[in-house]
This record gives structure tokens, C-alpha cells and sequence, in this order.
């Protein structure tokens, strides 16, 4: 027959366990909120980052081929930029963003010189990833805390 | 299968990305013309100048508009805008695309190529004394 002390060890354990989940829960909520915040914050920045870096490169599309050592320079901010925009996006966010990240990174880092298709790729990458965070800003408001 | 909208937000984007390139390219000549009188009349926005660029059977037409933009029911403020409108076959009816972002960079483009802004520093440098 379970003894007094047997009794308490059980609900000793039990207790743990639950204190155990709801660290792990609190950690898992605090991080989205620190994300979420950071996101709020840092938001209208990047936008306005993205925004210059693609009208940045249009203008520079303008005088294609001679504007190729500005563009080189313009494509490694870009870089930039998207890195810190994905460590403030959901998971769930990321695709477009890190897409685009990694084919910025190709041409950017190639030792070939760059072409013109590829810019007007990024280019367009860069107006398709505006428009998804700007839903995704418009949704933002109406998320439900959790 | 489901059928996607004409209007689609990527097919937009992706066909005023095409008509910069061609703008830029040479293969779309724009031509900077007055207001005509339908935008000017019976209208409180103020549009000073209009360019054009002819693609096949239709005209497209693009130009910066100043508009007031209210606050209250007396108070209001000048804003800046563009228009990118494409012409019916018969040139007489105007679409106007949705408000896109990337229409500033095509009236950049635009501006570029009829203020003829490479040809100039062409001759600026052809006239520079050379160095040494």
C-alpha cells in the first residue's frame, strides 16, 4: 500500500513535469512576443530599406552595363537587409524572404559579372516580397493575441 | 480549373516590371506631351504633364496628378500621385492600372529616357577638357 511519502513524491513529480511544460511554454510565447515586438519596431525600417534598394536598382537598370559596380554594391546592402527582415518573420513567413535572400547571395557573391536578367529578377523578387509583407503587415493588426 | 483574375496582384506587378524593362531598353518610347482636356476639366486634380508610348494597337499613357486628399469635410491637403492608364484598340477608353509602387520607378525610367539624361552626360564629358 502506497505510503504518505509515496503519495507526496508522486505529486512532487507531477507538479515538475507540469512546472516543466509550462517554462517551456511561457519561453515559447515570450520569444514570439519578443519577435513580434521586434517586428512591430523594425518594420517600417526595412520596408522603407526595400523600397530604396529596389528603386535603387531600377534607376541603376538605367544605365545597364555601366552601372554594373554600383549595382554589386546595392545587392550586398540588400543582402543585409533581408538577413535582419528574416530574423524578425514567423516561420511561416520566411519562404519569400529567404527565396530571395538566397538568390541575392548568388549573384552577389558569383565572380562572373552580373547580368542584366539578373537584376531585373531581383528586382522583381524584391516588389513580390514588398507585397507579401505589406498583407502581412495588414494582417498583423488583426492577429489575435495568443 | 480555376481561372485567376485578369487583375491578379503578381500579374500587374510582373507586366509593369516588363513595361520598365522596356522603357529602359529603348523598345518603349515614351513622348511628353500637355494634359489633354479630359483630365483637366471638370476634375480638382491638377495634371501638368502627360507622357505617352505607343505598344501595339493601344496607347499607354502615365502622368504624375496632385489631388486633395481630405481630412475633414473643408480640410484638405495636396498629395502626389500617378496614373498609369492603356488605351481600348480604338484609343478612346482609358484603363487605369491599380496603384502600384513600382509606377514610380517607370516614371523614373520614363524621365530618364526622355530628358535624353545619358546623351547629355555623354556630351558634358565629350566637352571636358581632358586631363593631362
Amino acid at each position: 500500500m502506497a505510503t504518505i511519502v509515496d503519495i507526496i513524491a508522486v505529486v512532487g513529480s507531477l507538479c515538475s513535469i507540469t512546472a516543466l511544460a509550462l517554462t517551456i511554454g511561457i519561453f515559447v510565447k515570450l520569444r514570439r512576443i519578443n519577435r513580434d515586438f521586434l517586428f512591430q519596431a523594425r518594420f517600417p525600417t526595412l520596408k522603407k530599406n526595400l523600397a530604396s534598394h529596389r528603386s535603387m536598382l531600377s534607376t541603376l537598370l538605367n544605365t545597364f552595363p555601366n552601372s554594373s559596380g554600383e549595382i554589386a554594391v546595392e545587392l550586398q546592402k540588400l543582402v543585409a537587409t533581408l538577413k535582419s527582415l528574416i530574423s524578425k518573420l514567423d516561420r511561416a513567413r520566411r519562404a519569400s524572404t529567404k527565396d530571395l535572400l538566397r538568390r541575392t547571395k548568388m549573384v552577389s557573391c558569383s565572380s562572373l559579372p552580373v547580368s542584366e536578367k539578373q537584376v531585373r529578377d531581383l528586382y522583381l523578387g524584391i516588389v513580390l516580397v514588398e507585397e507579401e509583407l505589406a498583407n502581412f503587415s495588414k494582417d498583423f493588426k488583426w492577429r489575435p493575441s495568443q | 480549373m480555376e481561372t485567376k483574375p485578369v487583375t491578379d496582384e503578381n500579374k500587374i506587378t510582373k507586366a509593369i516590371a516588363a513595361i520598365i524593362q522596356e522603357t529602359q531598353d529603348g523598345r518603349l518610347v515614351w513622348k511628353a506631351a500637355d494634359p489633354p482636356s479630359e483630365l483637366t476639366k471638370g476634375t480638382a486634380d491638377i495634371v501638368e504633364i502627360v507622357y505617352y508610348a505607343d505598344r501595339h494597337e493601344r496607347l499607354l499613357r502615365l502622368f504624375p496628378f496632385k489631388t486633395k486628399y481630405y481630412t475633414d469635410e473643408d480640410v484638405w491637403n495636396w498629395v502626389d500621385d500617378l496614373a498609369l492608364e492603356v488605351s481600348d484598340e480604338s484609343r478612346s477608353a482609358w484603363w487605369r492600372f491599380p496603384r502600384h509602387r513600382i509606377i514610380t520607378d517607370l516614371l523614373e525610367a520614363i524621365r530618364f529616357k526622355t530628358v535624353g539624361v545619358d546623351k547629355f552626360i555623354d556630351s558634358v564629358l565629350s566637352d571636358e577638357e581632358p586631363f593631362g
